[in-house]
């Protein structure tokens, strides 16, 4: 590690003198903290590089994130950005000033409880996936979480256990300069869940979603990133084990910024992977995505279709990287980015990079920046559609086509309003 | 209803349209013919006020105004309708939710209400059936995966459903199945009174035994070369432009 600067330095000390604080006041995460603490001993990067091209790397180091004040909670409201369904099951993030809701009635075979509560049964759980598979220079954000996690939420869903009504996840805001939080969800073989996801970053947050898909068991994820003024940092690391499936709904908007690192790992023949999503931003908002799709096993397909919308001054990243290992033959692999550009002052980076290394594979890459198309938007002028409201309908459409097939939970209603508001 | 005088046109520095003369009156069908690349859509694109096509030279009255004066929306408002050659795909904009925002625009730019979603729904739905366009088209994405005949119909479904003065209709006939055309000819007929007028353009006399036109035009070489009644279309069917473009 080339020297750091002061405020990383100062940043990494306040860090493992909180992270060892932490282990007196919640001894339930100990390992991870010393596993984070050792990654942070190594020293964090600076500067610009590779993977951290076009977003500032050092103000993810916030102090804020060190700080040990704990004020009481807010009682979390949950906001009415999505139509949530009767039939649910919620789950709350835990961090240094909430605990996990504990949970009630559940469902056969779905167990939820907090790292810190973990018992002789969930224990093993946490030893065997915490942290498996996940690249600590490829995600380089991870070891803040880990060594500053004050406690976190297990997840898990029993072998052959279809688990009916939807796992609503939020995170409280408030109590907090800064939140570290992490959600270990582990489908067990032949297992089914909807998870839906809605994020309140009304702080800076380190969050972690870690996925562990057994074999043939199927998961639908939804997640709902409202825009909001703190840096944002996100994690969400996915491992599909052979004929299991994987459908992935997110949408993003930006903030000062956001950065979603997204990394699948197929790590088992036969199963499939399907992402949309759309991700939006307005004013000087910031948007960074990072995705890693990793081929490690054969006969295995991942679809991916993202939308993104960058008006005013904002920017929008997105790095789509494919990596077909040499034993991933048959792999199918596909990735698809459109963006639009609504301003002359926006702007788009989106690169694929392709990693290929086995010989019998299909992979198809497409990435476009451009303006609303002007044929479509004559035509609805022509059809008596002032300008702007034609322009309000090609944004509204081009969000709508990577909505979610039902879309159950209204969200391209919600969007449809953000975009409304955004355009005034 | 639509007067053009001695129109100038090009589009991409390329003088297209060379002094065309063309009156439709209240009421009246229209047909225009003429060989590829003359300038057919190139008039229909300049009357509906495409961007990229430069009038240099010309007058447009529509209904007394000054069409060359209006946005392209305004246009529709004072009840142009161009189904486009081509129709464009617009995907994740629904049929119905297009439909109803035209509707409403034009009934707003009229001072009237948005129009009810019942009384929208019962109307797109018997235009729909009339067109054997299966409902559920409203549904799917603006044109978005239609077949050449389905967007022609649509195309169609959208006059029937609008309403306007004047229809200009590009091609609207290439391409459809024999019972498609009937299906298509029976809209325009629906359409036809006599407060409404239809400039048609088309390659093919087969339509105008469905549609019969008050008069044919010939539009070669950026100008209308010829004019007839109905007998025209035949005879241009039996010998070709050859005989028009050459002796011009
Ligand atoms: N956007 C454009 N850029 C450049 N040239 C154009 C453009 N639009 C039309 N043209 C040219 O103008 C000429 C007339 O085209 P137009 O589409 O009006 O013909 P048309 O009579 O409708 O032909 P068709 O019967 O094939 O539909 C052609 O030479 C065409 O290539
Ligand atoms: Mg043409």
């Amino acid at each position: 590690m080339t020297t750091m600067s002061a405020d990383t330095q100062t940043f990494i000390e306040h860090a493992l003198a909180r992270s060892e604080q932490l282990d007196q006041e919640q001894p339930g995460c100990r390992k991870l903290r010393e596993a984070g603490r050792t990654l942070l001993g190594g020293g964090l990067p600076e500067g610009r590089f590779e993977q951290w091209k076009y977003t500032r790397i050092t103000p993810f180091y916030d102090p804020a994130f060190a700080a040990a004040e704990a004020a009481p909670a807010s009682a979390g409201d949950k906001k009415n950005l999505v139509q949530w369904p009767q039939q649910r099951v919620d789950l709350q993030l835990p961090d240094a000033a909430h605990n996990a809701a504990p949970a009630q009635n559940l469902p056969d075979g779905l167990t939820v409880v907090s790292f810190n509560e973990a018992d002789e049964q969930t224990r093993p759980l946490l030893d065997q996936y915490l942290n498996l598979g996940i690249d600590p220079d490829r995600h380089t954000l991870n070891p803040i979480n880990m060594a500053l996690l004050a406690d976190g939420l297990l997840v898990h869903v029993a072998a052959d256990t279809r688990i009916d009504p939807l796992l609503s996840l939020t995170s409280l805001a408030g109590g907090l300069p800064a939140s570290c939080q992490r959600l270990l969800l582990v489908m067990a073989p032949g297992s089914r869940a909807t998870l839906l996801e809605v994020a309140d970053h009304q702080l800076p947050r380190n969050l972690v979603v870690e996925i562990h898909l057994g074999r043939n068991a199927r998961l639908d994820h939804t997640r709902l990133q409202p825009a909001s003024e703190h840096n944002v940092w996100q994690l969400l690391h996915c491992r599909i084990d052979a004929g299991a499936q994987y459908h992935f709904n997110g949408y993003a908007m930006a903030g000062t910024p956001h950065r979603n690192e997204i990394h699948l790992q197929f790590i088992g023949e036969q199963a499939e992977a399907y992402l949309r999503g759309a991700f939006m931003a307005n004013g000087r908002g910031r948007l960074d995505h990072q995705m890693c799709i990793e081929h490690q096993a054969a006969h295995c397909r991942s679809e991916q279709q993202f939308h993104g919308i960058a008006l005013d001054k904002s920017e929008l990243t997105f790095n789509g990287r494919i990596h077909i290992h040499q034993h991933a033959q048959q792999t199918d692999a596909r990735l698809s980015n459109k963006n639009l550009l609504g301003s002359d002052s926006a702007k788009v980076n989106t690169k694929p990079e392709l990693e290929i290394y086995a010989d019998d594979v299909k992979c198809a890459h497409g990435a476009t920046v451009g303006q609303l198309d002007a044929e479509a938007l004559f035509y609805l002028q022509s059809r008596g559609i002032s300008t702007e409201e034609a322009r309000r309908m090609l944004l509204h459409g081009f969000v709508g086509s990577v909505l979610p097939d039902d879309d159950a939970f209204g969200i391209g209603d919600h969007l449809n309003q953000v975009l409304d508001q955004w355009l005034g | 209803m639509l007067e053009v005088k001695n129109l100038h046109a090009s589009v991409a520095g390329k003088p297209i349209l060379n002094g065309l003369n063309l009156a439709i009156p209240a009421g009246e069908v229209h047909a225009v013919m003429g060989p590829n690349g003359s300038g057919k859509s190139t008039l229909t694109n300049v009357l509906a006020g495409k961007p990229g096509y430069e009038v240099t030279d010309g007058e447009v009255t529509f209904n007394g105004q000054n069409l060359l004066d209006l946005e392209v929306e305004d246009r529709a408002h004072a009840g142009l309708f161009l189904a486009f050659q081509y129709p464009t795909e617009i995907p994740g904009v629904s049929n119905m939710e297009f439909l109803k925002a035209a509707i409403d625009s034009q009934r707003k730019a009229q001072g009237e209400p948005a129009i009810s979603a019942m009384d929208f729904m019962q109307q797109a739905r018997a235009i729909a059936k009339r067109l054997d366009l299966n409902p559920e088209f409203l549904k799917r994405g603006v044109n978005e995966g239609f077949s050449g005949g389905e967007k022609k119909r649509n195309e169609i479904l959208q006059l029937l459903m609008l309403n306007p003065k004047l229809a200009i209709l590009d091609e609207t006939d290439s391409g459809l199945d024999i019972d498609a055309l009937q299906v298509v000819s029976d809209g325009v007929n629906a359409f036809r009174a006599p407060d409404h007028s239809v400039l048609l353009v088309t390659h093919y006399q087969r339509i105008l035994n469905y549609v019969k036109p008050d008069r044919v035009h010939v539009l070669a070489r950026g100008q209308i070369l010829r004019s007839g009644d109905a007998s025209l279309a035949q005879e241009l069917e039996a010998r070709g432009y050859g005989w028009i473009t050459d002796a011009a």
